[in-house]
């Protein structure tokens, strides 16, 4: 019941997701930039976003008010996935990493990475301060 | 982390052959006889486990001894997943370009042959230098990534 409560029914089953998702993402990204110079490498991208909003459509219908919460075990379905993005357009001519994509890409996904586990950490400080009462 | 490693290793070795190649751009004498060859680094996509030394100790450990339940109070066996984690990565290797070498006409040099032709190395020192540069930006690439690993590990260690 305290579980519930306090993690299950709250952003924080989100927050996990999204965390280990943007983790996966710069171990893709790393290998791209790694192989930015290798024939014929195939870039790697992670499908988490397009997954997170249909199973999030899907969930919409069944939830009656915009501000109902989502469950931790409706999420627990939903895992970021690792692809090759088959596209056979060489931008470099050697393979199809285009590396200034992969450097915005980095940026972005360090910058989503941060602000996912602050806001876990400001989650488990207001757990914190209402414990305590100051 | 692993991956970025990889990385950087490979662009070192690499800037390692340029170096080479600069500094022999002009042998005309080698050990296995003739010029010095230019050499070139090919990249490979390479998936590798990679094991923590603490998890190849614990298997090998368990490999040697096999521990018994003598007492009830002991614990179960549990099944610890084994091997390590996959991940990819680049490797290089360093092989030799055997383009023909290319020849100059200077009668005066030790090793020109009867008409006045030497065998110069085929490196193009233009051509090198624009590697080295091009290497030098796929090294900071890669340290930009490990760079931002360190940041979200230290994110996540706030939580």
């Amino acid at each position: 019941m305290l579980k519930e409560l306090l993690f299950n029914t709250t952003q924080l089953p989100l927050l996990k997701k999204g965390l280990d998702a943007y983790a996966l993402r710069h171990r893709a990204i790393s290998d791209n930039i790694a192989n930015a110079e290798t024939p014929g490498y195939r870039r790697k991208v992670v499908k988490f976003e397009e997954k997170l909003d249909q199973a999030l459509a899907d969930e919409r219908l069944r939830r009656t008010h915009g501000s109902h919460l989502h469950r931790a075990d409706e999420l627990e379905s939903i895992n970021a996935e690792l692809v090759r993005d088959e596209q056979p357009s060489d931008f470099s001519g050697v393979n199809n990493v285009d590396i200034d994509r992969e450097m915005t890409s980095l940026a972005e996904n360090t910058t989503q990475y941060t602000i996912a586990a602050h806001l876990a950490k400001m989650h488990f400080e207001m757990l914190n301060q209402s414990i305590r009462g100051v | 982390m692993e991956i970025s490693a990889s990385g950087l290793a490979a662009q070192r070795r690499r800037l390692n052959a340029i170096s080479e190649n600069l500094a022999n751009a002009s042998t005309t004498r080698t050990a296995e006889g003739g010029p010095y060859r230019r050499k070139i680094t090919r990249f490979s996509e390479a998936p590798q486990m990679v094991k923590t030394t603490f998890r190849n100790a614990l298997d090998k450990q368990e490999e040697n001894i096999e521990l018994l339940q003598t007492r009830v109070g002991h614990m179960e066996p549990f099944e610890r997943e084994k091997g390590g984690q996959t991940v990819s990565g680049v490797s290089a290797d360093v092989v030799q370009d055997d383009s023909p070498p290319v020849t100059v006409y200077d009668p005066n040099h030790p090793d020109a042959d009867e008409n006045g032709f030497v065998k110069m190395p085929n490196v193009n020192v233009v051509s090198e230098m624009v590697d080295m540069i091009s290497a030098t930006r796929a090294y900071e690439a890669n340290v930009t990534a490990i760079k931002s690993f360190k940041e979200m590990a230290k994110k996540a260690l706030e939580i």
